[in-house]
């Protein structure tokens, strides 16, 4: 049953060099208790595609699509009941998205309240409840506690719990292992993958990390320059990538090469936000180009449940 | 047997606790011994608070040590000070994690490439514009980048600099602290392939931090794991890889290998 | 002009424009001024404390002088006044910061301490008391004043050159080995000073005033130099019904001083605005 529905997805956001292409083109097709992969590296337009889904996007920004329904709502116009109610947001850094001067019980509390109005003493054992769920130990000693006393992954876990307070079934969830150690980070995701299967929730997870990929999502769709470029299982993509960008990208990896041997690096840059682009997004730096690709916008090619846009038919090197 | 470029033996850091009445604060860095053979490439990984850092701004005299010796091409190097201290600084090169953070926003690119010279005693001049150009060209980067200030290039032509700019005084030693981490992946492969081709050309040592084992297992010809101030695990980065000892490492290697994908052939 | 428009603001562009105007009428007052002798002190007893009208457009004191001459002339006294506060108390109270925050240790506790002292004394009682001893006349209310204000700025040096010290870039010219004097010059004082003269630029308005209070108490210039505090004082007498007398000089401060202040907070917004990007 799909959940979230986006297609042409575009977000121009006014500067005064011009207006910027933050989004151009992103399609996502998301089913309930899928956690999906939204994969790119800087500039691709990941963040800014969550943003526009919570309708969080900066003043004067324009966001324009031909399908952007969720749960069969039209996002354009009811992202902001939604925001907070069916999805929430957890973000980069802990720190920041937690109130210094504010206990954690306190916090939690503001957020039930607004969500589930029930007595103080519901509210404070269902704040427990939530803080246990995520794994965090104590959880009754925590109420107490600020956020500064407790370490990256404790912060995370609480914004996880504030999360599901809000009873939201959507977690968009941005980076959120970036600032955190490599180990603290993979239970992270190990508890949202529980919290998946536990209670039906669905997963939007925007990273640039392929070992979270790997890790924790079932589908993904690779952004480039603001466009979606290709879209599969995250295992096919992982092992089969087919986009010749999604190639490029899983080669520069340092694993990809023996040791001490020169990684494949992708030549050039990603092009400028304020200017449209003719033909393929990648073509400048495509190993496979071909002069079509300069003008022609590329196909989206079809294999199964797996998409991907490229003149280049598959089969070629 | 040549004597190696930098040697650390016992080294204690330990930060002095805030407050009249607080208790002594566990050693950052806790007896750590460590041997770079010149030419050779080491790497060190661990997680946030493994003292991976304080080890590295030890070995820059960034910050003091309570015990421990450092010996840097033969010489005691923490009894080094003043005037010969800041000669022999010219001998190592430092790479921090964002390019943005440690180059001057203020100055150019050419004022930025000069100070180094500046220090040693070179005189400004055709000579030193035309050295600058050469650095620069080394780093993968065309010489009318000179006049151009940090804040208009991009992640990856920041770092160059960065990297050129440590390399002005022909350092025999090059130490980086997480150089890749703030870069995209795209960008990061240039960065090594830079970095190994570097240090081909001109026979450089490097000592590498990261928290990206990855990275590091690419790259170092030796492997440092530190946890906690203490070194867990070291030696050679293909049997480390092949065979690790230590469950941590386990974990820090664990991690994304759900899909089997990207195993070295 | 537009550039300065979208540097300042339509404020702050008008306020740099009041100021300029208030600079050249300062420095061009024997030429501007209808009555230059008059400006400069020479009675006129037969037009003694008349009204504004068409021969003296904002009247005349109590010695009949012209008080539009008058204003213009002490223009000259007043912004030099400001300005040399300012500039002699950046003087001593930028390299004092500087040295305290670079070298820290037992410099810094005791530049720190010094700086308290002064700092503890009500700023205009302690200028009273230093003017009243130097004595009268223009540049001894300056000095005094100065003496009273380097204090701020000597802690804003410091507590900028706190932050900068620890900046990356800094650190990374010392592990090169750059010698301490040259990161201290090349370095920090471009990224201390900056702050310094935004803050500056505001305190002119004040430094104004408080030379103002000064000649007001009867502490600053010698008669018959023109000064406004020292015209607002005299004009008391007469007030309200000659109310020329101190309302010309008096608004004349307050534009000036509101104009410095106006410049200064449009400076701070594009210097906040510039620093929230650096960070």
């Amino acid at each position: 049953m799909t959940l979230l529905e986006v297609q042409g997805l575009s977000v121009t956001i006014p500067s005064p060099a011009g207006p910027v292409q933050a989004v151009r083109s992103v399609d996502l097709c998301i089913a309930k208790g899928e956690i999906h992969g939204l994969i790119g590296e800087s500039g691709c337009g990941k963040t800014m595609t969550g943003m526009a889904l919570l309708g969080l996007t900066p003043a004067g920004a324009q966001v324009a699509a031909q399908v952007f329904a969720f749960d069969g709502m039209n996002l354009s116009t009811s992202a902001i009941n939604l925001r907070g109610r069916r999805i929430a947001l957890i973000s980069q850094d802990p720190a920041a998205a937690l109130n210094p001067v504010l206990t954690i019980g306190r916090q939690m509390d503001d957020v039930l309240r607004t969500h589930s109005p029930h007595p103080k003493m519901d509210r404070r054992a269902g704040a427990v409840a939530l803080l246990a769920a995520t794994g965090l130990p104590d959880a009754d000693k925590l109420m107490t506690c600020y956020p500064h006393q407790l370490s990256g992954g404790m912060q995370q876990r609480v914004v996880i719990a504030q999360a599901l307070a809000t009873g939201a079934d959507f977690l968009i969830a941005d980076e959120p292992t970036t600032a955190l150690d490599v180990t603290v980070g993979a239970q992270v995701l190990a508890l949202l993958r529980q919290l998946v299967a536990d209670r039906g929730l669905t997963v939007l997870m925007i990273t640039h990390d392929m070992d979270v990929v790997a890790a924790v999502c079932d589908r993904a769709t690779v952004l480039y320059a603001g466009l979606s470029v290709e879209t599969g299982l995250a295992s096919a993509i992982l092992t089969r990538p087919r986009h010749p960008y999604a190639k490029a990208l899983l080669a520069a990896l340092p694993d990809a090469a023996p040791h001490g041997q020169r990684l494949a690096a992708i030549d050039g840059q990603i092009p400028p936000s304020t200017k449209p682009i003719s033909g393929c997004a990648f073509a400048p730096r495509c190993p496979a180009v071909m002069t079509l690709c300069h003008t022609v916008p590329p196909p989206a090619r079809v294999q199964g449940d797996h998409l991907w846009a490229c003149h280049v038919a598959e089969g070629a090197p | 047997m040549t004597t190696p470029l930098l040697t650390v033996h016992e080294l204690v850091v330990r930060y002095k606790p805030r407050g009249l009445f607080a208790t002594p604060s566990k050693p950052a860095v806790d007896r750590v011994n460590l041997s770079l053979p010149a030419g050779s490439t080491l790497g060190i990984v661990g997680e946030s608070g493994s003292g991976k850092s304080s080890l590295l701004r030890a070995v820059l005299r960034l910050v003091p040590v309570e015990s421990g010796g450092i010996t840097l091409d033969g010489q005691d190097w923490l009894a080094t000070h003043g005037p010969d201290l800041r000669r022999a600084r010219h001998s190592i090169g430092f790479v921090a994690q964002n390019p943005f953070l440690s180059l001057s926003p203020r100055l150019t690119i050419a004022q930025i490439l000069a100070e180094p010279l500046l220090a040693r005693g070179d005189k400004p001049g055709a000579a030193m514009q035309d050295h600058m150009a050469l650095l620069l060209f080394r780093c993968g980067l065309p010489p009318d980048f000179l006049p151009r200030r940090a804040r208009e290039l991009s992640g990856g032509q920041a770092q160059r600099v960065a990297i050129a700019r440590a390399l002005a005084l022909s350092p025999r030693l090059l130490v980086l602290d997480e150089p890749t981490s703030a870069l995209d992946v795209s960008v990061q492969a240039q960065i090594l392939n830079l970095l190994m081709d570097l240090k081909a050309d001109f026979g450089l040592s490097l000592l590498f931090v990261t928290h990206n084992l990855k990275v590091v297992a690419h790259l170092a010809d030796q492997l440092m794991v530190m946890r906690h101030g203490c070194v867990v695990e070291a030696g050679a980065t293909q049997r480390i890889m092949a065979a690790p000892e230590q469950s941590y490492t386990r974990e820090l290697m664990g991690f994304g290998q759900r899909f089997g994908q990207n195993t070295k052939p | 002009m537009s550039a300065l428009v979208r540097r300042l603001g339509y404020g702050g562009t008008l306020c740099l424009a009041v100021i300029v105007s208030f600079a050249l009428l300062a420095l061009f007052a024997p030429w501007l001024a209808p009555y230059p002798d008059q400006g400069m002190g020479t009675p006129n007893v037969i037009a003694k404390l008349k009204p504004p009208s068409a021969d003296f457009w904002l009247g005349t004191d109590h010695l009949g002088r012209d008080v539009l001459s008058r204003v213009i002339f002490g223009a000259r006294v007043s912004m030099s006044a400001g300005l040399l506060i300012v500039a002699f108390s950046l003087l001593i109270g930028l390299p004092i910061g500087l040295l305290a925050g670079y070298f820290g240790g037992w410099a810094d506790e005791a530049l720190m301490r010094v700086t308290d002292v002064f700092l503890a004394f009500p700023a205009l009682l302690l200028a009273v008391l230093l003017a009243a001893a130097l004595g009268p006349g223009l540049l001894n209310s300056i000095v005094a004043v100065a003496v009273t204000w380097w204090p701020w700025y000597a802690r804003m040096a410091r507590a900028e050159v706190l932050v900068l010290r620890g900046q990356p870039y800094v650190e990374a010219a010392s592990v090169m080995g750059v010698s301490q004097g040259r990161i201290l010059i090349r370095h920090i004082l471009p990224g201390a000073a900056r702050p310094l003269l935004v803050q500056a630029a505001l305190d002119v308005g004040p430094a104004l005033l408080t030379a103002s209070s000064l000649s007001f108490l009867g502490l600053g210039v010698l008669p018959p130099t023109a000064d406004w505090g020292k015209m607002v004082d005299e004009g008391r007498k007469f007030f309200p019904d000659r109310w020329w007398v101190s309302a010309a000089p008096g608004i004349t401060i307050f534009l000036l001083a509101l104009a410095f202040s106006v410049l200064g907070d449009a400076l701070r917004d594009r210097e906040g605005g510039k620093r929230r990007d650096a960070a």
